[in-house]
């Protein structure tokens, strides 16, 4: 076991984890910033498009005022207030530091932003660098992190938060390239570690998403956790690219395998041009019908647009070509996949959990979208929140100090990781518990819910807990790049998260934002919008539920 | 039942063994299967134990870059075809697990011009650096890091710490490494992008589209303009002036540059090596052309024809049996005036010098074009620079009026051959021949013309050389500084060179037909040539 230490560790380097990392370090403290992948290269950020943020380049009518009203109804009044009122406030001087730190927004001839429009926003207030500002927002953050001293781990995976007299003291892992366990000690802690797509057979998300539970595991409460968005249209065929965004949807046309338009029979006035979570219900109602395509989708068809129309799509139709196909000329097979989601730890003001000394941002954290998030506040967020867990984490490191580890926690968990490499291969293998999982989760907690099916679903992920990962086989005996190990480890957090998404489905009788229920199809508007909050006690689950934060905008009927 | 695929993956565990090994698997193909795919279905159904990374696996992370029969690519790019294919870790990059390879050497390149170089206030006034109003943006956007431009670089192969390949460019320019000089930002250079040979093998791996010519230039001219060119350099790049007067009295310069004391003397005076293969001077082609006897009536087509440096003062031979064979064809070929393409002086960092060439070609030949005429180069660097570099390199908005009509000569006979305007009965012309393919061949992504030409000959075999870049690439090779490292480059040319020992050794570029004869002490030719003689019925070269 390799022992380091540090003032704060932040666990993920996507976008939220590289600011809060460059902002602990600024504010003068010494920070390690861990992935299990490649550092700068394996969150989300870096296949984004479009930053929403309303500064002084607005278009007339434009204000954050505006802005937090589109969040606020987007998100269905499941936001807290006063978090989305900093998301919208902070945007703009967040998108003004990555302009001084080198990064080139796109610019009309005449030296304004281009704006885009984006599903949801009132105005055109989404800036873009082509369809690649992740990309770019990933690598100027990377050259901030050189440039303030971060120390940056790639290939350490952590397995647990280390917790003291109720405090996070630090975190507990695999690091994959030294072939060690590892143990950093830290006064504070920034949980980064992004979505959960990867709990879905199809998600526009990195393989990294798979969610991990760990601050779950640690006592924290997290939020909001039945809240997953599904993105209407992805590609189901050909494999290597099943989940891939075509973002086409509202220019083209859906069949189903009968040949019928059938968004007809869901929206007859605006057909495919309806918002995406009733395009997803749509599609996937379909495909639950059994009027799905070959592969288990539907067919898009945008052959009849114009190749102008293509224009904003390039990226999608190179990926095509290479492919040998041309969405442009055929028809291709998509279903929703699993995109953002807008559960998490449960932050404050400055993104710290309840957890003290444990801090979370960006898509690990909640409740900043509410029950949907809009097209571009997904980067506005991980700059914004990214930022404040990072000084929250600073300071709350110079205030409480540096904190022993638990020594028998250490102890517990490192027999447990040594253990798990004695089982050898041969078993059931991980991919198979993978599967099942996908296809559970697709099926029972997917874009459309039924109070049974999600009573089934809880009893079959407790049962896969318990019998299933138990027999799953671990290829060792070494830790060096094993990823045998790092799969396993994975999917036992997957499993932990499912199960906190499902109980909080099942606890939310409504349908609200991403979360439809069948047998609740409506809002309930008897009373003001409840948050549902899930807390682990011993090995079970808690949920419980808290009226979201209303400080400034009353929420609106679903009409409204 | 489709036929499995085969699979062979170059593992490495050096907590198993220290010796890599190949494993193969059979695995039942996919429509489209990419790289990626096949590893995520062996990873994930046959053996847990392969290690590889991926992430985003559309194209924007980079963290999956492979090599595929060889090459780097980007394995969620990469679809694989045929009943076979080898995967390995990234050419050149120490190994850590199988297919995931050590980034420290670039890592540790970056950090250290982030820390040495970089500044949020005025302060980093020293180094060479690209202001930053002349990055296109939207290029260098482009770049993912994933570092498959470093494992095409033939240079960076050999380099070692001097050079660590072209990734550290636009990952440095596209991620906001930016010091303040005189109230303006710029993005500061690390020196070693000088040793960039421009061989463009980079631009052609680069999976993302970043258009690396463009970028290697201009880091390149940031370096240069900070030392300010050397003598040498100036001298250097001017091949046609050095050609000029070189073949005033071609016997006088070649005997000269023969003199092992006038080379000691360039190399200590100049810096330029005394160990490379010198270029000889001839008297011009110009002169040639002048003087022959065009023959052609009615001609069927009309070609302007670039003939390049190297052919007008050097080796000549080239010139005259491509001007012979065009005419033998019924082909108006006529030598408008011209000056130096350009690429040796953006070789060294002198943009402002190819540019005020590169006009003047543009404005003898623009008009030509517009009177029907194609024109065709017989040097592959020549043509590389009219069809593409004066555009996106040189961004000169004339020479778009070029598209389309520049033609390499094989490629232009090519199509003709295929057009039946090719005599099918030329040869036969016994000759057993290699080819090397010039990097500036390859850059045109044209396939290997001259080869299909000449497999077609009756009697001609041509075994086309499996080896990168000669080394030579134009004026680099010639500098003392850069001699050791050139020659390391083309010793896979030389050493095929000399397994092969063919009758004559071919290519289109002249730079690398001296160092394959000074190389390989081979007789070289340029295959028009050969294409010549078989076309006259002479016989043998």
């Amino acid at each position: 076991l390799v022992q380091i230490d540090s003032d704060v560790l932040v666990i993920g380097t996507g976008g939220a984890g590289m600011y809060a990392a460059v902002r602990a370090a600024e504010a003068g403290v010494q920070v390690i910033a861990v992935d299990k992948g490649l550092v700068s290269r394996s969150g989300a950020t870096v296949a984004a498009s479009g930053v929403a943020a309303v500064g002084p380049w607005h278009v007339p009518g434009d204000s954050p005022d505006v802005h937090l009203r589109d969040t606020l109804a987007g998100g269905a009044y499941l936001n807290d207030q006063p978090l989305a009122r900093i998301l919208v406030e902070e945007a703009p001087a967040r998108v003004q530091e990555l302009e001084r730190w080198g990064l080139h927004f796109d610019r009309e001839a005449d030296g304004c932003y281009v704006l885009d429009q984006a599903g949801g926003h009132t105005y055109r207030r989404l800036l873009a660098v082509s369809d690649r500002v992740g990309l770019q927002i990933a690598k100027v953050l990377e050259t901030r992190l050189i440039y303030s001293h971060v120390q940056r781990r790639s290939d350490v995976v952590i397995t647990s938060l280390l917790v003291r007299d109720g405090r996070c003291a630090g975190a507990l892992g695999v690091d994959l390239a030294a072939g060690e366990l590892i143990q950093i000690g830290a006064a504070a802690v920034v949980l980064a570690t992004g979505g959960i797509g990867q709990l879905y057979p199809a998600t526009t998300n990195p393989v990294n998403a798979t969610g991990n539970g760990l601050a779950l595991q640690a006592g924290a409460r997290l939020i909001n956790m039945e809240q997953v968005q599904f993105y209407p249209s992805c590609l189901v065929y050909p494999p290597s690219l099943r989940g891939f965004g075509m973002g086409l949807q509202e220019y083209a046309r859906l069949y189903n395998s009968e040949r019928e338009r059938f968004m007809a029979r869901y929206e007859p006035e605006v057909m495919e041009r309806t918002t995406r979570d009733r395009l997803s219900r749509g599609i996937y109602s379909e495909i639950m019908a059994g009027r799905g395509s070959e592969h288990g989708g539907v067919y898009l068809d945008a052959t009849w647009l114009p190749d102008e129309s293509f224009r904003s799509f390039m990226h999608e139709v190179e990926l095509c070509a290479e492919r040998g196909f041309d969405p442009r000329r055929q028809p291709v097979e998509v279903a929703p996949a699993a995109h953002y989601f807008m559960g998490g730890a449960e932050i404050d003001r400055d993104g710290q959990t309840s957890l003290p000394g444990l801090f979370a941002a960006g898509e690990a954290a909640g409740p900043v979208h509410g029950a949907n998030r809009l097209s571009g506040n997904s980067l506005a967020d991980i700059l914004v929140f990214g930022a404040r867990a990072g000084v929250g984490a600073a300071q709350h490191a110079r205030a409480a100090g540096p904190l022993p580890v638990d020594a028998d926690q250490v102890n517990r968990e490192t027999a447990r990781l040594a253990g798990l490499l004695q089982r050898g291969p041969a078993r059931l293998q991980a991919s198979a518990v993978i599967g099942q999982l996908h296809q559970l989760m697709w099926t029972h907690v997917g874009v459309s819910r039924r109070g049974g099916d999600l009573e089934a679903a809880l009893e079959n992920l407790r049962e896969m807990r318990s019998a299933l990962l138990p027999q799953v086989g671990i290829s060792g005996p070494g830790l060096h790049h094993n990823r045998s190990l790092a799969t396993y480890l994975e999917l036992e957090g997957m499993v932990r998260v499912a199960q906190a998404v499902t109980a909080c489905a099942l606890a939310r009788t409504e349908s609200r934002g991403a979360h439809f229920r069948e047998d609740y199809p409506a809002r309930d508007e008897t009373a003001p919008p409840q948050c549902t909050v899930v807390l682990r006690k011993g090995e079970e689950l808690e949920v419980m539920s808290r009226p979201a934060q209303i400080t400034e905008v009353e929420p609106q009927g679903e009409a409204g | 039942m489709v036929q499995a695929l085969k699979v062979v993956v170059e593992r490495y565990d050096p907590d198993r063994s220290p010796a890599a090994f190949l494993q193969q698997y059979e695995i039942e193909p996919r429509p489209s299967m990419t790289a990626l795919e096949l590893l995520v279905e062996i990873q994930s159904h046959v053996d847990d134990t392969l290690a590889f990374r991926r992430s985003c696996q559309i194209g924007k992370c980079g963290s999956c870059a492979v090599s595929r029969n060889g090459a780097p690519v980007l394995a969620c790019r990469t679809v694989v075809g045929g009943s076979a294919v080898r995967i390995g870790p990234l050419p050149g990059f120490p190994v850590i697990k199988d297919l995931i390879v050590d980034r420290q050497r670039f890592e540790e390149k970056r950090a250290r011009l982030v820390a040495t170089r970089m500044t949020d206030s005025q302060g980093g006034g020293r180094g060479a650096a690209i202001p930053d109003a002349s990055i296109a943006h939207e290029n260098v956007a482009r770049c993912i890091g994933c570092l498959v431009c470093d494992a095409a670089c033939p240079v960076a192969a050999q380099a070692g710490e001097r050079f660590t390949g072209p990734a550290l460019l636009p990952a440095n320019v596209s991620s906001g490494v930016r010091s303040v000089r005189n109230g303006a930002s710029v993005a500061p250079v690390d020196p070693q992008a000088d040793y960039c040979s421009l061989c463009m093998n980079c631009h052609r791996a680069c999976p993302s589209g970043v258009a690396l010519n463009q970028l290697n230039v201009q880091g390149k001219r940031a370096w240069a303009q900070t030392r300010g060119l050397n003598v040498r350099d100036r001298l250097i790049a001017r091949v046609e002036l050095m050609g000029r007067l070189g073949s005033l009295v071609p016997g006088v310069s070649n005997l000269a540059l023969r003199n092992a004391l006038v080379r000691r003397a360039m190399e200590a005076g100049l810096g330029i090596s005394r160990s490379a293969g010198m270029v000889e001077y001839a008297s011009p082609f110009r002169r040639w052309y002048a003087g022959h006897a065009n023959r052609v009536q009615n001609p069927k087509h009309k070609v302007a024809y670039f003939v390049g440096c190297y052919n007008n003062y050097s080796d000549t031979r080239p010139a005259r049996d491509a001007v012979t064979v065009l005419e033998h064809l019924g082909i108006q070929v006529s030598l408008p005036e011209q000056r130096c393409c350009g690429m040796p002086l953006i070789g060294n960092g002198d943009l402002e010098g190819a540019r005020q060439r590169a006009e003047t070609n543009l404005a003898a030949l623009v008009p030509l074009v517009q009177r029907g005429y194609d024109i065709v180069a017989t040097c592959t660097s020549c043509s590389l620079m009219l069809k593409r570099e004066y555009g996106e390199v040189l961004r000169l908005q004339a020479a778009g009026a070029l598209a389309g009509h520049v033609w390499d000569l094989g490629e232009y006979l090519l199509r003709l051959a295929d057009a039946g305007e090719l005599d099918r009965r030329s040869g036969p012309v016994a000759l057993r021949a290699a080819y090397h393919t010039p990097c500036h061949l390859r850059a045109q992504e044209i396939g290997l013309p001259f080869v299909e030409l000449l497999s077609r000959v009756a009697g001609v075999q041509v075994a086309v050389l499996d080896a990168k870049c000669c080394g030579l690439s134009g004026s680099y090779g010639y500098k003392a500084e850069k001699r050791g490292l050139a020659e390391k480059v083309g010793q896979q040319l030389v050493d095929a060179l000399k397994r092969e020992a063919p009758d004559l050794a071919l290519s289109e570029c002249g730079i690398c037909q001296t160092q394959m004869r000074h190389g390989a002490g081979v007789r070289v030719g340029h295959p028009v040539s050969v294409l010549r003689n078989a076309l006259l019925q002479k016989g043998g070269e």
